[in-house]
């Protein structure tokens, strides 16, 4: 699931070699830590919070497919 | 980082204002529109632009401005889209593929695989997927939508039925609606299919990412 976050922030930022997530675990969840450049947090936020939505629609698909349920947020 | 908010009677004054509220020259400011201006018509109110001017963390106003870095180069985006069906399909223990074409100078991205119903199952996913490669295209300067496993048809004509209905609903008030953001496809479905709605006609106002289909009483039946 980190890989698969990544490849879908790079796509969406002006400095994709910037881009890390960071995952820790906690009581069976999977936390996602999305870090990007200053200047590209507003493309992975989007208008209305709509892209990170998006994003935490398609991990969450995910990781219930494969019974890790999962949290995505962008790290500050 | 926050957000200062400017309004002007089109960008380019929207931006002028910001420079003056910021003390920084317009080149040296970081935007987006929030908003493209729209003209008053057929009983429409006419909107002014409205700008979002991105402020770093830590530079004030009327500090030297930091330019934004060139964009780092990024692999064509067939290729970056092909990778992300390998990611999802590792992911989700599924066979998916995400095939690629143009077509009409649109990118369609197709879900393929066997695996490809089960992922499109929640009903969330498949809106969701598009948003975030139509970001990836809008990068590119073009145009996509992903197909596949019923979903675009689907899509397809919920927004057909919904065109329809608020025809229906112009009729009866005689108030033009307008439809939220739609890519120039989806504004074509709405066009298509109410080109023979009795009493309504339709047109787009704005440009670019702000352009809206406008869904009006024709204006002959307004004269008569």
């Amino acid at each position: 699931m980190k890989d698969l976050l990544e490849t879908l922030a790079r796509g969406l930022v002006n400095e994709p070699s910037c881009v890390r997530v960071h995952e820790h675990e906690e009581d069976g969840v999977v936390y996602l830590d999305l870090e990007v450049a200053s200047a590209d947090r507003g493309r992975v936020i989007g208008r209305g919070g709509r892209t990170i939505d998006a994003l935490r629609t398609l991990l969450r698909a995910v990781g219930e497919r494969s019974g890790r349920p999962c949290e995505v947020e962008v790290a500050e | 980082m926050k957000d200062a908010i400017f309004s002007g009677e089109d960008v380019a004054a929207a931006l002028a204002a910001a420079s003056r509220a910021l003390g920084q020259p317009v080149g040296a400011l970081r935007y987006v529109v929030l908003q493209e201006p729209t003209p008053g018509r057929l009983g429409l109110t006419a909107q002014p632009a409205r700008i979002a001017v991105m402020m770093d963390a830590g530079r004030s106003a009327g500090s030297p401005p930091s330019p934004e870095p060139e964009p780092e180069p990024q692999p064509d985006l067939p290729a970056q889209i092909g990778a992300l069906g390998h990611r999802l399909s590792e992911a989700t223990g599924l066979e998916i593929a995400l095939g690629v074409a143009e077509k009409e100078g649109r990118l369609e991205v197709k879900i393929e695989g066997a695996g490809a119903s089960a992922f499109l199952g929640d009903e969330g996913v498949p809106p969701a997927l598009e948003h975030v490669l139509r970001r990836w295209a809008e990068r590119a300067g073009q145009d996509l939508a992903v197909t596949g496993a019923g979903h675009r048809e689907r899509r397809d004509e919920a927004l057909r039925v919904r065109a329809l209905q608020l025809a229906d609903a112009v009729r009866v008030d005689g108030q033009p609606r307008r439809l939220e953001g739609l890519n120039s496809y989806e504004r074509r479905i709405v066009h298509v299919a109410l080109q023979d709605a009795p009493g309504i006609e339709t047109f787009s106002v704005g440009e670019g990412t702000g352009r809206r289909v406008v869904i009006a009483p024709r204006v002959s039946t307004i004269e008569d």
